[in-house]
């Protein structure tokens, strides 16, 4: 290791700049953060392949316009059993697949959500748990704090970083999913009937935004080891699903309809997922038998509690953060 | 001429532990030591200064803001370089420089441009693109200073800012911060290396168990000595110093033409000036030592133990 020589021969010029009023400072953690975490090969990956499960989803959308135009043909055979394969839903024999349009998207959107978020399982153990925890390692909260940085722009910018690998993994890529989709299909009426859907997508990424987001956040603020951080993260997430799983098989459905069905988090929101793109209600109201889509359908479970536990989650993650960040920030200048 | 910073009987306890006790202060622009021992209060007065750690009681005030109600005006005017390393990994020396500009305020075009001045400043500009991680301890110390300078702070709290470095490093270091007293930045070195703050600093804040125990210019506070004197002769230095002896009067050290010398009690300088006559030596000058900053800092906090 060298050290720079220095042999200064000017001197100290003052600047005459203006600084501004610090409303966009949140945004220089956001673009550092990404930045940072995007250096990582094994992330890069990550997010790339992530944003790949909605080619299978292209695929799906592009058989089932290409079904509304063959239906009654020779060729609509293999796109009935496609369809069922891929998306468990059983709907040969209907002539005018148009009608199941929205049903049938929204079905596939849930699906291709439920395996993203597994993923989004990885590359939130990769993104999040460095994003306070390396600060207190390297003691680099000083120098936030010593700059008009207060915790709440601090706890945004950094939440804000984890969202925006959720929102990579997860929303665009959907967003982009149903843009293509509603071109193949065609229509303004194809249009009109996907403009909900888009706003279901962007509120159900927004919740995993908010509550995969703060959770990270939480567990990274408690420790300056981001390898603790990540094993907990996926603790958390596995090990509430193994939970789950073991009480499904071993409890009536009706017993797990209501909190006993609301103890993982993955599942809580495909749950609400489904509330929110009203799926349930939709295949209900078709004229199809119960047994052609059931498969489809998540577990009943009330969403008014599956809402409350990722709220109850959410809000003591937001509460650590506070309490964290406050504190270091407090200490910030003894660190 | 407007303080830098005021405290007014600013107190901070936590739980049991005083660490500041009735803190006032009226610190006028200019370098500023602080010393103190470990314990002190040091890095809590620049914690409460920044607006980071709230007092207990008291008020005050930094650049003419509240430190409680204007936190935020505070830190756009003022630069902090911590004690320790707080270097971000991942980040160059531009990156982590123009970072810091930009959580100051500063417009992406500015904090880029100013980053390369800073760097530029510090020595580092060879250096910039290099990961920080990779800097010798010298280099990450400039590096912090650059992060503190490159929103052009007009107060700097420099806490060990010479901590960790070479001899080299260390001067490099003085003559930058004296540099920036030059330019009409204020600042406050808080140091336990007493010849530091003695060498770059006009004035002294001197700290012991959370209390301000004495401030004042540097040469202000250097006493002249009852007892110890130095003495400018040209002649027979060894007799002279056989006739100093035998009056009574210690000979400490000496060159051909100076001796450093104990007088016996205060006021007996006479004896001095019989044994220069009685030598046959010629006196140019009988100069009373001056005290020095550590002397002063020893018997301040000497004060305080017997208190």
């Amino acid at each position: 290791m060298t050290t720079a020589v220095t042999s200064r021969s000017h001197r100290y010029d003052r600047w005459s700049g203006e600084l501004n009023k610090g409303r966009w400072t949140w945004l220089a953690i956001v673009v550092t953060g990404i930045r940072l975490a995007l250096k990582g090969q094994v992330t890069r990956v990550l997010v790339m392949t992530g944003g790949l499960v909605v080619l299978g989803s292209c695929i799906v959308l592009y058989i089932v316009s290409l079904l509304e135009v063959v239906v009654g043909t020779n060729q609509a055979r293999g796109l009935y059993e496609f369809v069922q394969v891929f998306l468990r839903v059983d709907i040969s024999g209907v002539a005018q697949i148009e009608q199941f349009r929205e049903p049938l998207w929204r079905s596939m959107f849930l699906l291709t959500i439920k395996i993203q978020m597994l993923w989004l399982l990885l590359v939130v153990a990769r993104v999040g748990p460095g994003l306070i925890a390396r600060d207190l390692r390297s003691r680099a909260l000083p120098i936030y704090f010593a700059k008009p940085v207060t915790p709440l722009t601090y706890l945004t910018g950094k939440w804000l970083v984890v969202a925006s690998f959720i929102a990579m993994v997860m929303l665009v890529p959907n967003l982009l999913t149903l843009t293509i989709g509603s071109m193949i299909t065609g229509g303004l009426h194809t249009w009109g009937q996907t403009l909900s859907l888009a706003l279901e997508l962007i509120l159900s990424g927004a919740m995993v935004c908010v509550v995969g987001g703060t959770i990270i956040l939480a567990l990274s603020s408690l420790t300056s080891d981001h390898r603790y951080v990540a094993v907990a993260w996926v603790a958390v997430c596995v090990l509430t699903m193994i939970a789950q799983g073991i009480i499904n098989e071993n409890l009536p459905a009706k017993a797990t309809s209501g909190w006993l069905g609301c103890i993982s988090l993955r599942d809580n929101m495909v749950i609400l997922t489904e509330w929110l793109f009203g799926i349930r209600e939709a295949w209900g109201a078709s004229s199809l038998p119960t047994e052609a889509f059931s498969s489809v359908l998540v577990r009943p479970v009330r969403p008014i509690c599956a809402a409350t536990v990722l709220g109850a989650w959410t809000v003591a993650a937001i509460l650590v953060c506070f309490w964290r960040v406050i504190r270091f920030s407090r200490f910030a200048a003894n660190l | 001429m407007l303080n830098v910073f005021t405290c007014d009987k600013l107190s901070k306890r936590y739980g049991h532990i005083v660490a500041l006790r009735d803190v006032t202060l009226s610190v006028e622009p200019g370098l500023i030591g602080l010393l103190g021992p470990n314990g002190a209060g040091k890095s809590t007065l620049i914690s409460v200064l920044l607006g980071q750690t709230p007092s207990t009681s008291g008020r005050a005030t930094v650049l003419g803001s509240d430190v409680r109600r204007q936190r935020r005006m505070i830190r756009r005017r003022v630069g902090f370089v911590p004690e320790n390393d707080c270097l971000i990994p991942g980040l160059s020396g531009t990156g982590y420089v123009y970072y810091t500009g930009r959580l100051a305020g500063m417009s992406h075009g500015d904090a880029m441009q100013r980053t390369h001045e800073v760097l530029d400043y510090v020595g580092l500009y060879e250096a910039r693109y290099r990961p920080a991680e990779e800097y010798s301890a010298g280099m990450k110390q400039r590096l912090k200073l650059a992060q503190a300078l490159v929103h052009d702070p007009d107060l700097l709290f420099l806490d060990e800012p010479t901590n960790g470095m070479d001899p080299q490093g260390r001067q490099t270091m003085l003559s930058l911060i004296a540099d920036l007293g030059r330019a009409e930045i204020s600042v406050l070195l808080s140091s336990h290396l007493l010849p530091d703050v003695e060498r770059v600093c006009e004035r002294v804040i001197i700290m012991g168990g959370g209390e301000v125990l004495t401030t004042g210019r540097i040469g202000e506070m250097s006493q002249p000595h009852p007892t110890l004197y130095s003495l400018d002769f040209s002649g027979d230095g060894g007799e002279l110093r056989r006739r100093l002896a035998t009056s009574g009067v210690s000979v400490l050290d000496h060159t051909d033409s100076l001796l450093n010398i104990r007088l016996p009690a205060e006021g007996t300088q006479g004896l001095v000036l019989t044994a220069v006559r009685e030598a046959g030596a010629k006196l140019h000058g009988l100069h009373p030592k001056r005290s020095t900053l550590e002397e002063t800092f020893m018997a301040a906090i000497q004060r305080q133990h017997q208190v």
